[in-house]
């Protein structure tokens, strides 16, 4: 038997314990075994539902919450199939808005890198992105589409499964809205006309802030699992026909500062 | 995540100092001794380089080549100030074990001794432009070739690791002074940046503020 702060445990007991911290830890299997084997007293099924409670009600809230966040001073209407360009995004499959350059800033946590970006629309739903130091050495080279993701190269530190998934998303999100084809949920602002928000299944649920008077996506409000969700902000104050975008990632101290430039 | 930082990094110095296909119209080199004394004890003369560099970025992705400008220094013993001018601003000076990366908003230091690999490639840098190839030699296979006005080495990484990144970096020396006059990085798709280094001036008096990292 051993003795670890809370209650004492053996193969068959109790299984709430506190670490060196002191935070309370237990171990889900063991729990449900003692139980269904009727080994364990009142005591212990008390403290684990009361746990496992305070967690579902948490976790019920947190949802609740941040849903309504999402759609705060807005008014649905309806729903209907919305075309691309409605969406008036970043990088578009024709004209002037084919190719852009950004330099871009990563920050995580306490690191920080820059280089630049190319993201092209190589046909009408793959988007390539690509980013290089500033000596043109190549970092990665990722062909987006809506429903397909391929690493056309990759250094190694970043081939990680959870790094590339952040990465599919995120570009997604920024240059890879949808192909027109789907009927979305539209929101209306009840204080400004010109604001329209759509809500997208992009990267989990998306809202695509729209400005109708001025033309352009400001904003996109994500929400996904288990990554997290992101916030988006697209900036066309500087004149460029390419906005500022900043990301910031939920959950992890990630954040993306895209500046666009000409070649 | 982390890792990735310290790979960015190291990638910016490689980048620094890339062969698109073919060496065109050079042959084997006839004295590969012969040359590497001359390139010894030319680049032993040159106390310090300063030169303007073109730098062409050819991606599978786009038809043009992505074209970059700037300025490029190099004093001895152990110092590189390689300032890009256009499109954008951005500065990288290597002063001994420090490392300092500038872009218009953002300075980074990096201390090499706490980073292995990181030394290594400084290390390697350095001996290009020393001219001593016998710290590349460790770490590349070397073929040599020659035309009538360039010396030609090609480099393939003998380290599997590098060659994830790297395919072959070939350099050419012009044969009048023995200094860089090009260097080819090709990575392994075939996407590959081209350094032109034009009008050099050896032994000029550059101040050591150029090179100056606090």
């Amino acid at each position: 038997m051993k003795n670890l702060g809370l209650i004492s445990i053996n193969e068959d007991s109790v299984h709430f314990l506190k670490d060196e911290q002191g935070l309370t830890m237990f171990d889900f299997r063991s729990i449900c075994t003692s139980i269904f084997k009727n080994r364990c007293s009142l005591f212990d099924i008390h403290f684990f539902f009361r746990f496992f409670f305070q967690i579902l009600i948490s976790i019920i809230l947190a949802l609740v919450l941040t849903s309504c966040g999402a759609t705060k001073g807005l008014r649905t209407e309806d729903k209907r199939v919305v075309q691309r360009s409605e969406l008036y995004p970043v990088i578009d499959t024709q004209g002037e808005k084919k190719e852009a350059w950004f330099n871009i800033s990563i920050q995580f946590y306490k690191n920080e890198n820059s280089g630049q970006l190319l993201v092209k629309q190589t046909s009408d739903s793959v988007t390539r992105v690509l980013f290089t130091t500033p000596f043109g050495f190549k970092i990665f080279d990722f062909a987006i589409s809506p429903h397909d993701f391929k690493v056309l190269s990759c250094i190694d530190p970043l081939k990680k499964k959870k790094t590339l998934r952040i990465f599919e998303k995120d570009f997604r999100l920024m240059f890879c809205p949808y192909t027109g084809h789907d009927a979305l949920k539209i929101y209306y602002s009840k204080n400004d006309t010109a604001i329209v928000v759509y809500k997208l299944k992009n990267s989990g649920t998306s809202y695509y802030w729209i400005n109708r008077q001025k033309k352009t996506l400001y904003k996109i409000d994500n929400r996904s699992f288990p990554i997290g969700g992101a916030r988006i902000y697209f900036d066309y104050t500087g004149g460029n026909k390419f906005p500022k975008i900043i990301l910031k990632q939920k959950g992890i101290k990630l954040r993306f500062e895209l500046e666009p430039f000409v070649r | 995540m982390i890792k990735f930082f310290r790979y960015l990094l190291l990638l910016l110095l490689i980048g620094g100092i890339q062969q698109a296909g073919a060496q065109p119209k050079m042959k084997k080199m006839a004295d590969v001794n012969g040359f590497k004394t001359n390139l010894l004890s030319s680049t032993q003369k040159a106390k310090s380089i300063e030169c303007d560099f073109i730098q062409k970025k050819f991606l599978e992705v786009l038809e043009e080549p992505v074209v970059s400008k700037g300025i490029f220094c190099f004093k001895r013993e152990n110092f590189v100030r390689w300032e890009y001018l256009s499109p954008i601003k951005y500065l990288i000076i290597i002063n001994n074990d420090k490392v300092l990366v500038k872009d218009e908003k953002k300075t980074n230091v990096i201390d090499t001794r706490t980073n292995k690999l990181f030394k290594e490639l400084t290390d390697m840098m350095m001996s290009c432009f020393k001219g001593n190839l016998q710290v590349i030699e460790k770490k590349y296979s070397i073929q040599y070739f020659e035309d009538e006005k360039n010396y030609m080495t090609h480099l393939v990484p003998l380290d599997k690791n590098a060659g994830t990144y790297l395919k072959n970096i070939d350099m050419y020396f012009d044969k009048n002074d023995m200094t860089i006059s090009k260097l080819i990085i090709v990575e392994p798709s075939n996407d590959y940046t081209e350094y032109v280094f034009i009008n050099k001036k050896l032994n000029s008096a550059i101040p050591d503020e150029k090179f100056r990292i606090n």
